[in-house]
């Protein structure tokens, strides 16, 4: 089952043959599926949003279906990641959502109705990350990188075949994999190549589970995806002190971004890393890499 | 000789409408019962472990008594169909065929739990487990009272009506 297919069976069946009556090119080449309520469903492709075949528009039961569909009508079960505003399924997808939410005293409750959902459809692009892979070890040593790209723009994609590609290489590599993206772990098997001695902490939150990885198997790289909390900072440079290089990402579609938010100010400030690797799909080629200040 | 074999007949006759009449309530007795039961479990699998629908579905059809267990166990294959039917109609489904085992009141009962098992938080789901389950459980302190009282009238009436009909007719 590709990719595609497995996203579009998290449709219910009428919106999953319409999917699947989109020319092969396109199946191949989605990038998301969007379904808005009274809206015309449609597939981002080549970072466009085109319809899917059929003109009905995306009714609120099919935006439940979907939801009910992915969470095998579970959604209290990955209500922590509903609370985010979406969650993983398997194969690695991220389903994001949008509605009414019922909140109680500040705190998000749940999503009471739907209004729009996105799946994001996840792939593997072996070979992606073989420049950058290269150029972290170049001389023999080690080097510890931050990736970065806009939402969508590519980091976990890069950051996956990257972990593959150290893995293999010889590195053991500690993976925190809080959601469940980068590995897709379904019963214990990664649903992506991640490497041969890649060790995988899957559901953990990020900061608890990069210390886990460090005390627990002792990994020459820590890799992890989306540092947004000032708590993954700090497990970072815990981790970059006890001498483990460090893969990890952000938002951001340039180091000047970076800078201008006060958290990653301070993480630069700090040396974590010794280079940002920048992804622009509309470039050839796609990553560009820049090493930090000493 | 053939007198005799109608006044048998349908003496015995009236006594099993009465013993039916009883038998009725005692199921839906027990049904209720089954049912107050199997809710106490899923409200402790809520509060411990919240486990995702198929697995709590699976529990309740292994460790529940009759009827439950065979509704709870239709609502489980019934999840191989999400998408062509939501939880709820799912859920809605499994409980008409409990037609025989309880009344339309206590069906509409259970049907409550349909909208709100696997998508609210378990304190929510559990809140309203919890309200069903001591409704149900007012259900059966009614059918139980009313065996009570009416029980044996019921198996006494049926005699008397298959007596009356057997002098009647003789």
């Amino acid at each position: 089952m590709s990719a595609f297919e497995e996203a579009a069976a998290l449709l219910p069946p009428a919106l999953r043959r319409r999917a699947e009556e989109l020319p092969e090119p396109v199946r191949m080449g989605a990038e998301e599926i969007r379904l808005r309520a009274g809206r015309l469903p449609t597939v981002v492709f080549e970072g466009e949003e085109r319809p899917l075949p059929g003109g009905a528009p995306v009714t609120a039961r099919e935006l439940e279906l979907t939801v009910e569909i992915a969470t095998q009508a579970s959604t209290h079960a990955a209500l922590d990641r509903v609370r985010q505003g979406y969650f993983t399924v398997r194969g690695g997808h991220r389903l994001g959502l949008c509605g009414t939410v019922r909140a109680e005293e500040g705190e998000v409750r749940t999503l009471r109705t739907l209004s729009s959902l996105n799946i994001r459809v996840a792939r593997a692009v072996p070979g992606c990350g073989t420049e950058a892979a290269r150029a972290l070890t170049e001389g023999g040593r080690l080097r510890s990188a931050i990736l970065l790209a806009p939402p969508g723009g590519g980091k976990t994609t890069l950051l996956r075949d990257l972990i593959r590609l150290l893995s293999d290489g010889g590195y053991r590599v500690g993976l925190a994999d809080e959601r469940g993206e980068v590995a897709a772990l379904w019963n214990g098997m990664p649903q992506f190549d991640v490497g041969a001695r890649t060790d995988v902490l899957d559901g953990c939150p990020k900061a608890r589970g990069l210390m886990m990885l460090l005390r627990g198997i002792t990994p020459q790289i820590l890799a992890c995806d989306e540092i947004t909390d000032p708590a993954d900072w700090a497990a970072l440079e815990q981790c970059a002190n006890c001498g483990a290089a460090l893969l990890a990402t952000a938002h951001a579609g340039s180091l000047e971004d970076l800078s201008r938010r006060p958290l990653y100010r301070d993480m630069l400030a700090r040396r974590l890393f010794d280079c940002a690797v920048y992804i622009d799909r509309t470039r050839t080629p796609a990553c560009r890499m820049e090493a930090l200040p000493c | 000789m053939l007198k005799l074999l109608g006044a048998v007949l349908l003496t015995g006759g009236g006594l099993t409408l009465g013993l039916k009449a009883v038998g009725g309530l005692v199921r839906r007795a027990e049904a209720l019962s089954a049912f107050s039961a199997a809710l106490g479990l899923l409200e402790g699998e809520l509060a411990l472990r919240s486990p995702p629908m198929p697995d709590l579905l699976d529990i309740l059809a292994r460790q529940a008594k009759p009827p439950a267990a065979e509704f709870f166990d239709a609502c489980g294959r019934g999840l191989a169909g999400l998408g062509e039917s939501s939880f709820r109609e799912i859920w809605a489904r499994a409980l008409e065929s409990l037609e025989g085992a309880l009344d339309r009141e206590d069906r509409d009962i259970l049907l409550e739990l349909g909208p709100v098992l696997g998508r609210y938080d378990g304190e929510e789901q559990r809140r309203a487990v919890s309200g069903v389950r001591q409704r149900l459980a007012g259900q059966e302190k009614l059918v139980r009272d009313k065996l009570r009282r009416e029980g044996r009238a019921y198996g006494t009436l049926g005699l008397t009506l298959g007596l009356f009909l057997t002098i009647l007719l003789l």
